[in-house]
């Protein structure tokens, strides 16, 4: 469990982020509109988890941050007006030619 | 046959699948409902990823410079957004802050253009002998009978 979310849950909800980023490929998503767009599936999703998730999937080299041009990132942008897009391996693992055992269900 | 132990076992195994604890089922009945919905959340991203693609799909591909701008993102993020998850109005502060960008991008635009076309202009006029006239070396061979050659000739 982490915070309140079974092994079960955190991995689907990982898979749908990617899923998600897989359709604006070579575009990025808001946090906020990725949020939004999980909760039709988990609506009892907290803006939290998905940071957790977020950074998560960044540390593991699946989803990189984007500043978009003309914004200057100094570190204030929050973290629901964040874009992020997938890597290359994160669209290999979206895409099912590569396989990670801790996203799996 | 009915009486051997084989039979006797698999009619026995049929009967426990029958008499599943509630537990059990309660849980088939929770992924059952799950993969239902996922199916259907599927199938929506199916339909926004074809109208993305129909959208901005030559777009990205011919412009990859675009994939960093801001208007560029904030566009396909709305659209994504909201046609995933079937909400189909836009509040107000979402359309004047889109407009706001977009309007940006343009003057963004229009400068990156016309430093493009001045940067044109000095390149042409540098040409040649740089800062000297055109016909200065026909001068030159005027004058002195010899022709005129710039040090990087």
């Amino acid at each position: 469990m982490a915070n309140g979310r079974d092994t079960r849950q955190i991995k689907r909800i990982r898979n749908e982020i990617l899923v998600a980023l897989k359709v604006v490929y070579p575009a990025a998503l808001q946090a906020r509109q990725l949020t939004r767009s999980l909760l039709v599936l988990f609506p009892t999703l907290e803006f939290d988890h998905v940071k957790r998730d977020l950074h998560y999937l960044k540390e593991k080299g699946y989803v990189e941050r984007v500043i978009a041009d003309p914004d200057n990132d100094n570190g204030l942008t929050p973290w629901r007006r964040r874009w992020f897009r997938l890597t290359t391996a994160g669209m290999e693992l979206a895409d099912r030619c590569i396989q990670d055992p801790a996203l799996e269900e | 046959m009915a009486g051997t132990p084989t039979a006797r076992k698999s009619s026995k195994a049929r009967a426990t699948a029958r008499q599943k604890p509630a537990c059990a089922r309660q849980r088939d009945g929770h992924a059952d409902r799950w993969n239902q919905q996922v199916h259907a959340h599927r199938r929506r991203q199916a339909s926004v990823a074809a109208v993305l693609d129909q959208t901005f799909g030559r777009l990205a591909v011919c412009s990859p410079d675009l994939w960093e701008r801001r208007a560029y993102l904030m566009l396909v993020g709305l659209v994504y957004e909201r046609l995933a998850t079937g909400e189909d109005e836009i509040p107000t502060d979402e359309l004047v802050a889109l407009a706001k960008i977009l309007a940006e991008n343009r003057r963004a635009d229009a400068r990156t253009h016309e430093n493009h076309r001045a940067k044109k202009a000095d390149d042409t006029t540098a040409s040649g002998t740089g800062e000297l006239p055109d016909r200065f070396g026909d001068i030159v061979r005027q004058v002195y009978g010899t022709s005129f050659q710039t040090s990087d000739a």
